[in-house]
């Protein structure tokens, strides 16, 4: 008996002006394959990214306390999209895939924290696999039962130290 | 929802028959399930307006029954009304027999017609359970039967009629005990207009026999009294249904109960007749107990008890889907979807429960949760996931939950509360939800069921060909297979999945229709970002369809609002533009075709392998009419190229030139073609003429090496005149063109010569772009009108075989900081912000006003005339104005005189002037005249003089043009003096007291001769030319002006001047000695007499010119007052040289002179010296009468010759001892010493002489 727990799928900085400033991919586990593969390819990613730009400006009419914008939609039900507004307005969005990784029975991440992504600039690149370990460390607490906002704090401090 | 057998999902709710309020013959059930049971009434109905009214409002509340939305509290009642007319047939309670079957030897125990037991029924002889049988209780077995009647008013007839009303009621009654249904009877009874005669006692009187006589219960009777209004009637009405609505309630738990009952028996009822066919097989003590467990949540639906409902569904969800039930259905039997789509309808009315109670995080996790279990079960049981089946199923899913949502219409999800996804209900909020749990608009949930429609089209195109066919047209053995391959559940077979031939499902519109209901709730909640990613897959569904059209429409509104682009997605952008362009090429859309082509030369796109890249290529296989004229802006589609325009400086004078520089850079991707443009245009705001540059392939530039080129290129003044010409050129054209096109053409002149008709500049050079190349076209564009110009547009024109295109750029973005590029640097110098803003500053005046041979230097007390030249240097003859404005101190008379005009102005203080001098024309490149005459400034002073013509040209009189000549007139005094007034000895003898004759008064006419004092003076002037230029000095005089009275005062003695007079050389001393003799009138007069002089100037200025001599100015000096005549003592001494004597023997007169009234006596002493002998006394005293004067004399004999000596002469007052001053005369001077007198030398002459 296995167990999907969440992955980070994908890392995107978007601009002041709603410009893409980075994205990076990770692979996810595909069980049918026993492999790991992106679940959408770089355009879909895009899209999906573009499209939590209205979430954020949805959201922020509301409450602009603090940058931190927790889910801002689920796509469906396996990718979901957090987001984080840092004071310059540059954004940071985390789409997560609640089936990316698989854990065996037993517990221990077989799979966890392996990929780390085509790279595309190192720092982001670690920073981003470091992310995505410890958005599965978050999640291995309580195996596969969804995901708490604030779980993803790691994972938006890891991005600000490393784009800034 | 659709596909889901009708009823099945309906919001039960209790069924309420009324009848009686119309005549409608009832409706008759299907004949398979036997006659039916009649309940019947003899009574006409009710044909009331009463009637109509509550017919019509039952009919609402009815409508109102079928809503899915929760009840709330509030609601008093919900209900289905079924209205009916006298009589109401029942379903018969008992199935038939059918009538194949062969009689049998006991009597059949027979079942409902929708049970599985009776052979009649669909389900027989192993089915679960069906729709039929929720329809069977919603709309065919009431809870309530009502009827309708009224109370006969007529006391004669009433007890008849109560009578007939009671046997009619007491037959319907006993029918429905009859029947075995628990259907109750309740009787409402209208009262009339009539029946407001009746007393209440009466009425309750006959309600209560007509009561006790039907045997019906007091519940069950409702008197509605006479309704004044509808609304009045509505009320009572609801209540009456407040009320019978707790009667079906109780009816429905009753139902729930005998269920129940019936499930505790635990035992396997046996069908009325054993089966025969097929597997023989009957249902099991599982299969009744979900039976009833259904029943049980259908009866507590009606009842809205919502938890129980709950309860029993999952209860018979866990057995339906248990080991007992489903997992031992095969799955090619038809009851293995049966099953399925209990078990969805098991799940969609939990969902509905579940969104009714507000518990939205349970409803998704309920939703995924069913997904999950049907997966693994047609995993193991069924034929697996991997078909398009399934994945058509996965659609409905989520379709039935957008319907969900949607009909149940959840609170706070609505597009008009801009909620994206619920927060969870309460008693989940502190679980860990997958974000997902979180209910999501119906925009996500139709999306979700896009994709897996997407799945489903694409599992579908991969049948093999075999399946495909028709069933009769395959062999048995491949049909038996094919039943086992497919999931057929909900949808098509294969060979209707995806046909052979023919049409099959309509894949690409079922997604579409999902994707655009996707997109609308995405609109509402302004996620345009999404709207249009669903747009883009939308497009690319239509584009599998060939629906270009419809791609474009999709498309065109992204395109043209530049979604992505504007933000740099470049990803998204280059989908969208590829998909648009390819739609565009298959509708004939040359503009968007082009337009797209020249975005994607962009080298920011990646590069698509094997595409030309080329423009002129753009319209390869268009199919187009026409040739098309494209024209494209910058705002609608990004360039590859990026343009600046600068002007060399900030500003510039009309009538000159600016150097300006055009830059287009191709930043097009490196493979891509050279771009060669046929002409460029840029168009200004303001006055500036547009400039447009014409391809030249003569002038190539050669910079193949270097990123950057510049070209100088040469502009033509194109004026207005040259439009006929062009004209004449196009018309040729025209005629040269095909017949055909000829009128196209003729347009297309029109517009030229509309273009044409402004002035413009135009320029040659080679307009080709080539990639990540930098031209730069460098340009001199004469100036021609004031103002600001700013480059506003720039069209590129772009000429192909097959198309023109013109590209227009804006270029007046303000605050744009563009640079001066020079030839070999790659970047641009001199960034500044709005380079492409030109202020050209008014053109200047060409009339040319100048002061003709100006004098170096004006005096005072010269008449000054300046002669004005206006040269007219405009290409046009001229009409002048002048003005003449004075600004000074004391300003004299003037004239200004121009031909026949003249005009004078008198002295003024501070200013004066002349305006609007006419001067009339001044043709072309002549000249005029204009003199202006003042008077003699009597003193040195400054004036400003302004002159300006104001003058507009004879070809454009609105214009008017100033120009100015400012003249700076310094006046000074042509001369300054200094003076010295010396005494003089006075050769007369003094008028002596004691001379009576002299004292006598001679009056000799009006000259009364002076008798007084006597004294000569001699001003020595020391005068010299301030001028710049050599003089002329006619003469020089001495004014007395004015004497104290009592004295007189003339000039005895005054320089000589020829006839022209002296010349005076500036900055030279000229000394002149003028000798004066005062007198006093009388002896008496003690008085000091006061003298004023003035210096007066005879001066011209030397014409050495033209040798006419000008005019003889007078300058007065004024020279200042002296005392003379004073009445202290004065020693005067004069020398006398003998001339003959060679000896140079002098004569030293020493003269005391007292003037005063008492008698003085002074002391003379002579020392003796070595540089003269002397003769006289050396030590002497002298006595002086007053008015008298002696002198003592000296003769020295000069020991020395050509020098001063010094005799050593003191005079002493004897009384006041003091020593009085000698004062010299001619030919001797005084120091601090003492006297001087000067020894001529030896006269050489005189020795030669000798």
């Amino acid at each position: 008996m296995s167990a999907a727990i969440p992955s980070v799928a994908c890392l995107g900085v978007i601009g002041r002006n709603n410009n893409p400033l980075h994205i990076s991919i990770f692979p996810s586990y595909d069980p049918t394959a026993n492999a790991f593969t992106p679940v959408r390819n770089p355009l879909q990613f895009s899209l999906l990214l573009s499209s939590t730009i209205d979430v954020f400006d949805l959201r922020s009419k509301t409450s602009t306390a603090s940058g931190d914008f927790g889910l801002l939609h689920a796509i469906d039900d396996r990718l979901a999209a957090y987001g984080f507004e840092t004071n310059t307005g540059v954004r940071m969005v985390c789409i997560v895939d609640m089936r990316g990784r698989r854990v065996e029975a037993g517990g221990s991440a077989g799979t966890g924290g392996a990929g780390g992504g085509p790279s595309q600039s190192s720092a982001s690149a670690s920073s981003s696999s470091a992310a995505a370990a410890a958005a599965a460390r978050a999640s291995m607490s309580n195996v596969g039962a969804g995901l708490r906002d604030a779980e993803l704090k790691p994972v938006f401090r890891a991005m600000q130290s490393a784009t800034g | 929802m659709d596909g889901y057998p009708l009823g099945s999902l309906d919001h039960n709710v209790p069924l309420i028959v009324v009848s009686g309020l119309n005549s409608d013959p009832p409706e008759q059930p299907p004949k398979a399930n036997g006659p039916g049971i009649l309940l019947r009434s003899d009574l006409p109905p009710l044909e009331s307006r009463e009637a109509n009214f509550l017919q019509s409002y039952f009919q609402e509340v009815d409508e109102r029954g079928t809503s899915w939305t929760a009840i709330t509290r509030d609601e008093p009642f919900r209900v289905r009304i079924k209205t009916v007319g006298r009589s109401y047939v029942l379903p018969s309670r008992r199935a038939r027999l059918p009538e194949t079957i062969e009689p049998m030897t006991t009597a059949p125990i027979l079942h409902s017609p929708f049970s599985p037991l009776s052979p009649s029924s669909a389900l027989y002889p192993d089915g679960l359970i069906n729709a039929q049988w929720i329809k069977k209780h919603q709309e065919a077995i009431p809870s309530i039967f009502v009827c309708f009647q009224t109370l006969i008013s007529d006391p004669n007839i009433a007890t008849l009629g109560d009578n007939k009303l009671k046997t009619d009621l007491n037959h319907i009654r006993a029918t429905l005990v009859e029947s075995g249904y628990k259907t109750r009877l309740v009787v409402i009874i209208l009262g009339d207009e009539d029946a407001r005669k009746l007393t209440a006692d009466i009425i309750q009187d006959r309600l209560e026999n007509i009561r006790r006589g039907t045997g019906l219960d007091p519940k069950s009777i409702f008197y509605v009294t006479p309704q004044e209004s509808p609304s009045d009637l509505k009320r009572v009405m609801d209540s009456v249904l407040s009320l019978l609505y707790t009667t079906s309630i109780e009816y429905y738990r009753d139902l729930g109960r005998h269920a129940r009952k019936k499930r505790s028996r635990g035992i396997v009822p046996q069908p009325t007749v054993p089966p025969t066919s097929g597997t023989s097989q009957t249902l099991s003590l599982s299969d009744w107990n979900f039976r009833y467990d259904f029943k049980l949540a259908i009866f507590a639906e009606f009842r809205q008890e919502i938890d129980a409902a709950i309860r029993s569904f999952e209860q018979a969800y866990e057995i339906l889907l248990g080991q007992d039930v489903l997992d031992i259905i095969p799955s090619w039997s038809p009851r293995w979807n049966e099953a399925r789509l209990l078990a969805d309808i098991i799940s969609i009315r939990c969902l509905r429960m579940h969104l009714w109670m507000g518990q939205t995080s349970m409803a998704v996790r309920r939703w995924q949760a069913h997904r999950d279990r049907i997966s693994e079960f047609v995993d193991a049981r069924g034929r697996g996931t991997n078909n398009y089946g399934w994945q058509a199923w996965e659609a409905r899913w989520a379709m039935v939950m957008a319907g969900l949502i949607e009909k149940t219409e959840v609170p706070g999800l609505g597009p008009s509360t801009m909620t994206i996804f619920l927060q969870p209900e309460k008693t989940l909020i502190g679980e860990r939800l997958h974000p997902w749990e979180l209910l999501h608009h119906t925009g996500y949930w139709y999306r979700i069921a896009a994709r897996h429609l997407g799945a489903r089209k694409a599992l579908a195109h991969r049948i093999p060909d075999d399946d495909r066919g028709a069933p009769d047209a395959s062999p048995a053995s491949r049909l038996s297979s094919k039943a086992y391959r497919y999931d057929t559940y909900m949808c098509p077979p294969p060979h209707e999945e995806y046909p052979l031939n023919g049409k099959g499902v309509n894949h690409a519109q079922l997604i579409i229709d999902c994707l655009l209901n996707a997109r609308g709730q995405f609109q509402a909640r302004k996620q345009h970002r999404i709207a249009a990613e669903i747009s883009l897959e939308c497009a690319r569904e239509m584009a599998t369809i060939g629906a270009w059209n419809e791609v474009l429409g999709m498309l065109r509104p992204l395109w043209e609002d530049k979604s992505f682009r504007s933000e740099w997605w470049l990803d998204i952008s280059e989908e969208i533009l590829w998909l648009v362009r390819r739609a565009a090429a298959e509708t004939g859309r040359a503009d968007v075709v082009v337009a797209t082509d020249w975005e994607l030369m962009d080298k920011r796109f990646r590069r698509r392998e094997n595409w030309h890249y080329d423009l002129s290529k753009s319209l390869d296989g268009v199919t187009l009419d026409t040739k098309p004229s494209i024209s494209i802006s910058d705002d609608l589609a990004s360039s590859f190229l990026s343009a600046s325009f600068v002007f060399r400086a900030k500003e510039g004078r009309a009538g000159e030139t600016c150097l300006a520089q055009l830059s287009l850079n191709s930043e097009a991707l490196s493979v891509a073609a050279p771009v060669t443009l046929s002409s460029i245009r840029v168009e200004f705001e303001g006055h500036l003429r547009p400039i447009t540059l014409v391809h030249d392939s003569a002038l190539h530039i050669d910079s193949a090496e270097g990123p950057i080129s510049l070209a100088a290129v040469s502009l033509t003044e194109q004026l207005g005149g040259d439009e006929k010409k062009d004209k004449g050129e196009s018309e040729n054209e025209v005629e040269e063109g095909d017949q055909d096109e000829g009128e196209d053409k003729k347009e297309d002149a029109d517009e030229d010569n509309k273009d044409e008709k402004e002035d413009q500049l135009t320029g040659r050079c080679d307009l080709t772009l080539r990639p990540g190349h930098r031209q730069v076209f460098e340009m001199n564009i004469p100036l021609r009108e004031p103002g600001e110009a700013s480059a506003s547009t720039l069209i590129l024109s772009y000429k192909a075989d097959t198309f023109e295109l013109d590209y227009k750029f804006s270029l007046s973005e303000l605050g744009k900081v563009t640079g001066w590029f020079v030839q070999g640097s790659v970047k641009p110098r001199l960034s500044r912000p709005n380079g492409h803003i030109l202020h050209i500053q008014p053109r200047p005046p060409k009339m040319k006003l100048r002061l003709i041979e100006p004098l170096e230097q004006y005096y005072a007390n010269e008449p000054i005339a300046l002669r004005i030249g206006l040269y007219n240097e405009e290409d046009d003859s001229a009409n002048v104005k002048l003005d003449v404005r004075i600004i000074g101190k004391g300003i004299p008379r003037f004239q200004v005189q121009a031909g026949e005009h003249k005009r004078e102005v008198d002295a003024t203080e501070e200013e004066s002037q002349v305006t609007d001098l006419t001067l009339g024309h001044i043709a072309s490149s002549s000249s005029l005249e204009a003199s202006i005459h003042l008077d003699p400034a009597p003193a040195p002073t400054v004036y400003e003089l302004q002159i300006r013509a104001d003058y507009h040209l004879e070809s454009d009189a609105a214009t008017p043009i100033v120009q100015v000549l400012p003249i700076h007139l310094n006046i000074v005094n042509a001369f300054e003096a200094n003076y010295d007034l010396m005494p003089r000895l006075h050769p007369d003898p003094w008028p002596s007291l004691f001379d009576y004759e002299d004292l006598q008064d001679v009056s000799e006419g009006d000259v009364v001769p002076a008798k007084g004092l006597t004294q000569q003076w001699c001003l020595v002037c020391h005068y010299a030319s301030f001028a710049t230029e050599d003089l002329d000095v006619i003469g020089l005089d001495m004014q007395v002006t004015s004497v104290t009275p009592g004295g007189r005062c003339r000039v005895v003695s005054q320089p000589e001047f020829s006839a022209d007079g002296m010349i005076v050389a500036p900055k030279t001393m000229y000394e002149a000695r003028f000798d004066l003799v005062a007198e006093k009138v009388t002896l008496d007069d003690r008085h000091p007499v006061a003298i004023d002089l003035a210096l007066v100037v005879r001066w011209r200025r030397r014409r050495s010119t033209d040798g006419e001599t000008g005019l003889v100015n007078v300058t007065t000096m004024i020279v200042g007052q002296y005392m003379v005549l004073g009445t202290e003592p004065r020693v005067l001494a004069s020398v006398l040289h003998s001339s003959q004597e060679k000896t140079g023997l002098v004569r030293l007169d020493v003269t005391i002179e007292n003037p005063s009234s008492h008698f003085l006596t002074f002391g003379l002493a002579m020392e003796p010296s070595d540089a003269f002998a002397f003769s006289g006394s050396k030590q002497t005293t002298m006595h002086l009468l007053p008015m008298s004067r002696r002198t003592q004399t000296y003769r020295l004999m000069p020991l020395v010759r050509g020098v001063y000596v010094r005799p050593g002469l003191v005079v002493r007052d004897k009384y006041f001892q003091k020593v009085l001053r000698v004062i010299p005369t001619e030919g001797m001077k005084i120091d601090k010493d003492g006297l001087l007198v000067w020894i001529p030398p030896v006269q050489e002459t005189e020795e030669k002489s000798n």
